[in-house]
């Protein structure tokens, strides 16, 4: 599939914008971003799942706790991800599923490492041509 | 909107109160014109008046001289507000919760290191976790993390790592008190229990140094200082442990915004009063990830003398490589402080900015009652780092805050691309820098070029008079994430 995002910086940071036909897709594509950010996606392979959990006030906080549960198993579990599929989405809610694997640091190149997503900045959009998103992230 | 900036003298500019509706004080920036052209280009003005519209901010919002765009508050941002009915925000702190900087002394003379420098930088390389995917060799039950999120750099002291010596040189003996470990998720300790005793990434780095010049004797002497003696200098912070207590707040404070019907600009001001069970909470956990930091940076100092002693065979009274000091640089303190003739109380919200009391304060340390607190500023690994002390005019103006390093002006994909075709390594080591590093684009992200001159943003804190010039340091050596 096409790339459906581009990062862009800020002054100390920076911010990937995603687009998809739907809100999942959409959301897939952030989550492609970050990881982007961090690793060249091309050498992490698909072979774990994970499943993930995420609760928000509206579309925006919604993307923000989805993209920290992802945080949250790079930076405590040690996974790069690199696939990421929206199964369910709807009143806050979101289920989705994430592939990758455990990061080896001879094999996998790291850029980037985010610390953490904010909300600076931060949109999710319906548009003529489909859903956008934007997030910041601090490095 | 910035023709409304109102240039007071040389290195003071005013934000006016009415630069933006809902200010409730006005806004100050320490900065030189041409400082100033730099900060003018993002929105760092805009946020030092958004954090001027903080229920119970006192006197003014202030922006050190390497102030740039940050999240709710600029980085370089100084707010205080009032500790009994103002409110306390994570946007006033940052992600990287009690960020900061330690500097050791030593016997050695630059002649000393000459031909070992690199065993030296590899040493450091070998024995200090960096980048991703490095995990501290330290494993604590979940009593003794507890433990050591109580009693921050104490505990490491009891557990062998360096001494008790040490403690009086850290910023609040490196312990924050009321740290409350059941305040903090289990994510946050999750990310946390893997990285006591690592560097982290980003800007952080483990730096041999050389003091090129003391430019104040009294205070240099006092700091253990001489020219041409070797330094090193530690910036790192509470790692994934901090940003998850952030992000974790961050969450709750949205909440609280609505419960106590705040009206902010930013949604990185999510704020709560300080007393309320939110701000109370978050002080609890932003407590614990302070003294994770102090701990942190006490780990990897102990292990930099083990390299030191162990690379250059020499005793530890041969070497006398002890800490001059430990800041926080992103953290909030309560502190009293004097608001127009009368003594207040406040939450003193520090996002990339230093403590600097002045001597005779309480809480700057017996050994430097005389000449003041030492500040402590990194520079990037290029070019320059200072060490500065607190004054009586900085307690007066700036609530005892000073700058706390250079301030990047260039993006990082922008530095990155300024690299392509260029050996960055060799350049360092071209102007007598060795480097080690993790990262890919470690290296590359942090180059001179993309951080604004160093001199000039402590000459204008010197000239401001909110700290003064002690020491200057040159890099010789720098591993980082």
């Amino acid at each position: 599939m096409a790339k459906r995002y581009n990062t862009f910086g800020t002054t100390a940071d920076v911010g990937v914008e995603s687009w998809g036909d739907s809100l999942p897709e959409a959301f897939e594509a952030q989550a492609e971003g970050m990881f982007d950010v961090m690793a060249e996606l091309p050498g992490v392979r698909p072979v774990e799942d994970f499943k993930i959990g995420a609760e928000g006030t509206d579309d925006e906080t919604l993307l923000v706790a989805f993209l920290n549960e992802l945080l949250f198993l790079f930076d405590a579990r040690g996974v790069l991800l690199r696939e990421f599929e929206v199964v369910e989405i709807g009143g806050g809610k979101l289920k989705a599923v994430a592939r990758g694997e455990k990061i080896d640091t001879l094999r996998h190149v790291i850029k980037t490492p985010v610390k953490a997503v904010t909300y600076h900045m931060l949109k999710v959009e319906k548009t003529p041509e489909g859903y956008k998103t934007r997030v910041v992230y601090d490095i | 909107m910035t023709y409304k900036l109102r240039k007071l003298d040389d290195y003071r500019w005013l934000v006016p109160q009415d630069y933006k509706p809902g200010m409730r004080v006005p806004g100050i920036i320490y900065a030189s014109e041409a400082l100033m052209e730099n900060i003018r280009k993002d929105e760092s003005v805009e946020q030092v008046a958004n954090a001027a519209m903080l229920p119970g901010i006192v006197k003014a919002s202030l922006a050190m001289p390497d102030m740039h765009f940050g999240y709710g508050l600029p980085i370089g941002g100084v707010v205080a507000t009032d500790a009994k009915d103002g409110v306390i925000t994570p946007g006033g702190v940052g992600f990287d919760i009690n960020c900061g900087v330690r500097m050791l002394r030593t016997n050695l003379y630059r002649a000393d290191v000459k031909d070992k420098t690199r065993a030296l930088v590899e040493g450091l390389y070998a024995s200090i976790p960096t980048g991703v995917g490095a995990k501290g060799e330290l494993r604590l039950s979940r009593t003794d993390f507890d433990r050591m999120l109580v009693q921050g750099a104490r505990w490491a002291v009891n557990n062998g790592y360096g001494s008790m010596d040490d403690l009086e040189r850290i910023e609040a003996e490196g312990c924050i008190q009321g740290a409350d470990p059941d305040k903090v998720s289990e994510k946050a300790y999750e990310r946390g229990k893997g990285q006591i005793g690592t560097l982290g990434s980003g800007n952080h780095f483990a730096e041999i140094q050389y003091v090129q010049k003391v430019f104040d004797e009294k205070a240099g002497a006092a700091f253990g200082l001489f020219e041409g003696q070797i330094t090193v200098m530690i910036h790192t912070g509470s790692r994934g442990f901090g940003h998850q207590v952030c992000t974790d707040y961050l969450k709750v404070m949205e909440a609280s915004v609505r419960k106590y019907g705040f009206s902010l600009p930013d949604r990185q001001l999510a704020c709560a009063p300080i007393d309320s069970p939110e701000g109370r909470d978050y002080l609890a956990a932003m407590r614990a990830a302070a003294n994770f930091g102090f701990t942190n940076r006490q780990m990897i100092m102990h292990w930099a003398r083990e390299v030191f002693m162990h690379v250059l065979g020499l005793s530890p009274r041969d070497l006398g490589m002890s800490l001059i000091y430990d800041v926080a640089h992103n953290i909030v303190k309560f502190e009293e402080h004097e608001i127009d003739g009368k003594k207040m109380m406040l939450a003193v919200h520090r996002k990339g900015a230093t403590r600097a009391f002045p001597p005779g304060h309480p809480e700057t340390p017996k050994l430097y009652r005389d000449v003041g607190q030492p500040v402590i500023i990194p520079g990037d690994m290029g070019t320059y780092s200072y060490i500065l002390a607190g004054t009586e005019r900085g307690m007066a103006e700036t609530f005892g805050s000073a700058c706390h390093g250079a301030g990047r002006v260039m993006s990082r994909a922008a530095a990155v691309k300024a690299c392509r075709g260029r050996a960055i390594e060799r350049e360092l080591e071209d102007i007598g820098v060795i480097a080690r590093y993790t990262g890919r684009d470690a290296l590359k992200e942090e180059i001179p070029e993309a951080y604004k001159d160093i001199d000039q943003v402590v000459d204008v804190v010197h000239n401001a008079g909110i700290a003064k010039r002690v020491a200057k340091l040159r890099p010789i050596g720098v591993i980082k994430g």
